[in-house]
């Protein structure tokens, strides 16, 4: 009994925790969006309208940036995810004296603050002209999804081990076959998370975007900065809205593709 | 298939001090013969197994099949089946799909898998279980499953790891029973590390008993 009391008020508390610390403040972005005027001390708008949605719709470069967003976040989620993956294969089939620096090299993005970074990145891109271009955003972005990425990837490689891959070899596949009927499937959540946790990095980057596109690479970010610096809020919770749908619609194809990859039953049927 | 082993010498580095597991380790298996392999845990039985599968790479000597060296040959291409202590059935397969794996790599038309993988659960008794998830299987069906698995996959040598070491005494006699059968049917040179002197007897042709990295031949 005590102990069912106890769940309860552990749930309760995490519950509103939830509440307060992500609901909220993501429906207050909503609200805002289609607010005309909410002034203090009232607890809700006094008006409403659409004037967010409408202007964000006739502006004419607002299509194209969304795309160029996707794009770029695409871009970043599955190079970062990739490296990320082939570098945790590595450290778990192949073990070397090197293998702790690699590690800390992994994380590094991590652990220097992301200014410092950002004019080292920007230096070297201008040298090998990859400044103000929509590949150097991504290939920045990348270095700094990438901790996150092999983190989870490290982690999941070294749950599942080499057991399976072994095993795959031992009953003749070669390596690839043995990673991609194998191991695949089986990393496929942490996949997901790796290349989600990637997509959200790379589309709320602001000022590394900023510095490496040179104000010429444009996203949806770059587009909201100056509505939030210059408090229309109207304007700016529009485009967190979008901002919100993009990541929720990329969450929701990975889920589709997950639950589709993991019923693997298909790759035995031809 | 006869296998040969010619002076294979492996050592792991610990603490950055070099541990000698197996030291000048001479064996001939001829074609079709079985034979147990005792030793106490950490002896380095299953490294010679690997080594044997290709897993592993010895710091020296020679691994021969039918007088071949095969020390460069990489394991998808030794047709050697190994049948794990964990089993390592695939968890996002079934049954079946475990069974025809080998034969799907191999590109087997889908007539040819249906067939295999009905012979082989008949082979092991459980024709009922090809659509099971793997998870819903019980110890000895996974025993079962995994042999099956590797006979499928048409294997020159066979290497069995401790197969019954998790079941009870009542399992282990109805596997050895199995295994014996399985043996008229496909008599294969096979490898089988066991901690059961009895049991290594019964089944084997000749039992070898591998210590601080030496192999010496026992006799009941």
């Amino acid at each position: 009994m005590r102990k069912s009391s106890s769940q309860f008020f552990a749930r309760a508390l995490i519950m509103i925790n939830i509440i307060f610390v992500v609901v909220l403040p993501l429906a207050l972005i909503v609200v805002w969006a289609f607010s005309a005027s909410w002034p203090w001390p009232h607890l809700l708008p006094q008006q409403f309208s659409s004037r967010g949605l409408e202007e964000l719709f006739s502006n004419r470069v607002f299509g194209g940036v969304l795309l160029q967003s996707i794009l770029i976040a695409l871009g970043t989620s599955f190079s970062a995810t990739t490296i990320a993956t082939m570098a945790a294969h590595s450290l778990l089939f192949y073990p070397s004296k090197l293998n702790k620096l690699i590690r800390f090299l992994l994380i590094l993005p991590f652990l220097v603050a992301t200014p410092i970074f950002a004019m080292g990145i920007q230096v070297f891109f201008l040298k090998i002209k990859l400044a103000n271009t929509v590949l150097g955003v991504i290939v920045a972005h990348t270095i700094l999804a990438l901790p996150y990425a092999a983190y989870l990837m490290m982690d999941a490689y070294s749950a599942l081990g080499r057991k399976f891959f072994e095993q795959s070899q031992t009953l003749g596949a070669h390596r690839l076959q043995s990673f991609y009927l194998v191991d695949l499937p089986l990393l496929l959540p942490s996949i997901s998370s790796a290349l989600l946790m990637s997509y959200i990095i790379s589309f709320s980057q602001y000022f590394i975007t900023l510095l490496i596109g040179g104000g010429t690479v444009q996203t949806i970010s770059l587009l909201m900065f100056p509505y939030l610096v210059s408090g229309d809020r109207t304007l700016a919770s529009s485009y967190g809205l979008v901002f919100m749908l993009a990541t929720i619609a990329f969450m929701l194809i990975l889920q589709v593709i997950s639950r589709k990859a993991s019923k693997t039953a298909a790759l035995f049927d031809s | 298939m006869k296998l040969e082993l010619q002076h294979i010498n492996l050592s792991y580095e610990h603490k950055r001090e070099a541990q000698l597991v197996l030291n000048n380790i001479n064996l001939t298996v001829e074609d079709g013969s079985f034979v147990s392999l005792l030793g106490p845990s950490g002896a380095g039985k299953t490294s010679l197994l690997r080594i044997i599968a290709g897993l592993e790479i010895q710091d020296g000597g020679s691994v021969l099949f039918d007088n071949q060296a095969i020390d460069y040959l990489a394991p998808h291409k030794r047709r050697v089946g190994y049948v794990f202590q964990d089993l390592r059935l695939f968890p996002h397969l079934n049954v079946g799909e475990n069974i025809a794996y080998a034969s799907k790599i191999a590109k087997k038309p889908k007539a040819f898998r249906e067939d295999l993988v009905k012979r082989m659960l008949e082979q092991v008794q459980l024709e009922a279980y090809e659509s099971r998830r793997v998870s819903q299987l019980s110890g000895g069906q996974a025993q079962r499953v995994a042999l099956a698995r590797v006979l499928a996959s048409d294997p020159q040598i066979l290497l069995l790891d401790e197969p019954f070491s998790s079941l009870d005494e009542e399992l282990r006699a109805d596997m050895r029973g199995l295994l014996e059968h399985l043996r008229c049917d496909y008599p294969l040179t096979t490898i089988m590390v066991t901690h059961d002197r009895a049991e290594a007897f019964r089944m084997s042709d000749r039992v070898l008993y591998l210590d601080k990295g030496s192999l010496k031949e026992v006799y009941e």
